[in-house]
């Protein structure tokens, strides 16, 4: 469990382009949380990822793990960067390694497992981001970019953290990778990585992956809860330059019209289940 | 770390330094140098620091600014500061141990030399610190265009200068990007003996290295598209005018080198 309270960050303190990314921003990370994270351009998802990462310089606030208050962020910082793996955006650009075997071994190996255990590792996280074992030896630089995309992420799940955060994994992917990635994400959730945070610009995403979302603006934690109560609050979202899944906005639409749906349909899936039930009704 | 490199970083404001024509404050800088270079006596240096003292004032730029950019700097200081001050043979000695001997002479070289080094890094940031780059780089392609009679690429010369400088900080931010992701993975950057840190550094230079190869080329293709095909025939949005500054700073330096001069002549005359 990770909890920040009244964090604060600050880009380039004291100077003229300091730049406040986090304002007071309080978040609780349970273990089991399938968390969503979603704001506009510049909102401080990032900066809020690195922070639970322990990458940045201390922030104002107070950080504890499991439990345990830390008095100062760099102790906590060290605890964080073993619990938590932290998937940048555009991850294939820090690939480095020969092959892809041996740059998703990097991590593992950084930990200190054994041999046998990193094989284990670079093989099931392979296996698990659908990167085949005949592409193991070639070298990362010579892969399309979905593949590099998955090596990288390979990369950070095969270090097994505990808390699993991909900062806008689907950015740049077409619809099939993207999928591809959400259920890959959603089945290690399941048995891998007991905590995952999605960082995405997409609404629907959103909605069909995760159950609980919060909404940075400005560097405020506005909204935090179940995924369906986010959207329900519709303008909120717009007023902050986001949205609600299109097909939240066609389901309004249809109730505008006079068809009877509920307000609560955030996938294309359940929308779809709803208008059947009206149309077998004979309505 | 990476944030003190302050080399070919521009503070955005507005002042006497900031208005003037960047080949004004080029040649300023070389006849700068030449005059810190000429600088011997005490005298002379107290000269030479009350002149960065005044461009540092007038700049409006923040002292720590200019000042953070020496920190890089500390190891090469370090190092003149040692040879000067154990290679000097000259003059009396004060301390000797095996082949090392200190002498005066050599304090007081090691310290100018010192000096000199940290106002000649004052006084070229100052340069990149008032211009942005835009404005150097086209001081600079019109300060060799004479040249170009005699072979000299003038303008690419300038456009690689300005393309370099563009991306300093870009480079920067990616290297810090960087560092965390692999941080992030569990490298360790900062234990080790010297091999393995160097060997530490590979999984941050080579997605570098990679990563400027392909902005150069992404780069280069926007630029074809833009049809860009080098000098020949360019104009400039901004062109460049001598104006009142200008013709200040012109005698501001007339008046530091014949005030370095005057110093000189006192000094071998024996006046002070
Ligand atoms: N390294 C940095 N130095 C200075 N300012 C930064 C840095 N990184 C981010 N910022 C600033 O902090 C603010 C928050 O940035 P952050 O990257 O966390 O936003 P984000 O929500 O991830 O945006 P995006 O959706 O575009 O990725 C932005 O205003 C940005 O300009
Ligand atoms: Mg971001």
């Amino acid at each position: 469990m990770i909890e920040l309270k009244n964090v604060t960050y600050t880009y380039n303190k004291n100077e003229p382009s300091a730049r406040v990314a986090l304002n007071g921003v309080s978040l609780t990370l349970d273990d089991g949380d399938f968390l969503g994270l979603i704001g506009h351009t510049g909102s401080g998802k990032s900066t809020l990822t690195q922070i639970i990462a322990g990458l940045l310089p201390p922030p104002e606030g107070s950080v504890s793990v499991d439990g345990r208050d830390y008095a100062d962020y760099k102790t906590a910082a060290r605890e964080l960067r073993k619990k938590v793996g932290l998937v940048f955006q555009y991850p294939e650009h820090q690939l480095f390694e020969e092959t892809v075997y041996r740059d998703i071994a990097f991590g593992p190996k950084n930990q200190k497992l054994t041999e046998d255990e990193i094989d284990g590792r670079v093989r099931e996280a392979a296996r698990r981001v659908n990167i085949g074992g005949d592409l193991l030896d070639k070298s990362p630089f010579d892969l399309s970019g979905g593949q590099k995309r998955r090596v990288a992420i390979a990369g950070v799940v095969a270090m097994k953290p505990e808390v699993l955060i991909l900062d806008e994994p689907t950015a740049g992917l077409d619809p099939e990778g993207r999928d591809e990635l959400l259920s890959m994400l959603e089945e290690l959730h399941g048995d891998w990585c007991k905590t995952v945070i999605l960082v995405s610009h997409s609404m629907e995403d959103i909605a069909r992956t995760v159950k609980t979302a919060a909404v940075m603006n400005n560097g405020r934690l506005v909204m935090n809860g179940p995924v369906e109560d986010i959207f329900s609050c519709g303008d909120e979202l717009r007023s902050m330059g986001l949205n609600t899944p299109q097909i939240s906005r066609i389901v309004d639409g249809l109730i505008a019209a006079g068809l009877p749906l509920s307000r609560r349909i955030f996938t294309v899936g359940a929308a779809a289940d709803e208008i059947e039930k009206i149309v077998r009704g004979g309505r | 770390m990476l944030r003190d490199i302050t080399l070919g970083q521009y503070y955005n404001t507005s002042s006497p330094l900031h208005e003037m024509d960047p080949r004004t404050k080029i040649i300023g800088v070389i006849v700068y140098m030449a005059v810190l270079f000429m600088a011997s006596s005490l005298w002379e240096y107290m000269l030479a620091a009350l002149f960065t003292a005044f461009l540092i004032k007038i700049s409006k730029v923040p002292l720590g600014f200019i000042t953070r950019g020496l920190k890089p700097l500390a190891v090469i200081m370090c190092f003149t500061l040692a040879l000067n001050l154990f290679m000097t043979g000259t003059g009396n000695e004060l301390f000797r141990w095996w082949i090392f001997r200190i002498t005066d002479d050599g304090i007081v070289l090691a310290v100018k030399m010192a000096v000199r080094l940290v106002f000649l890094v004052m006084g070229t940031s100052l340069l990149t610190l008032t211009t942005s780059p835009i404005a150097l780089t086209g001081g600079i392609e019109r300060l060799l265009s004479p040249l170009r009679r005699f072979g000299v690429p003038s303008h690419e010369i300038a456009m690689m200068m300005s393309i370099a400088l563009r991306f300093i900080p870009t480079l920067m931010e990616e290297t810090d990007k960087i560092i965390k992701a692999q941080t992030s993975r569990g490298a360790d950057f900062e234990s080790g003996n010297l091999i393995q840190r160097v060997k530490a550094m590979v999984p941050i230079l080579v997605p570098l290295f990679v990563g400027a190869f392909r902005r150069a080329e992404e780069l280069a293709m926007a630029m074809e598209c833009r049809c860009y095909n080098g000098g020949e025939g360019r104009t400039s949005l901004r062109e460049l005018k001598f104006r009142r500054v200008d013709a200040m700073a012109l005698t501001a330096g007339i008046l530091l080198v014949s005030a370095m001069t005057a110093l000189k002549l006192l000094k071998n005359g024996g006046l002070i």
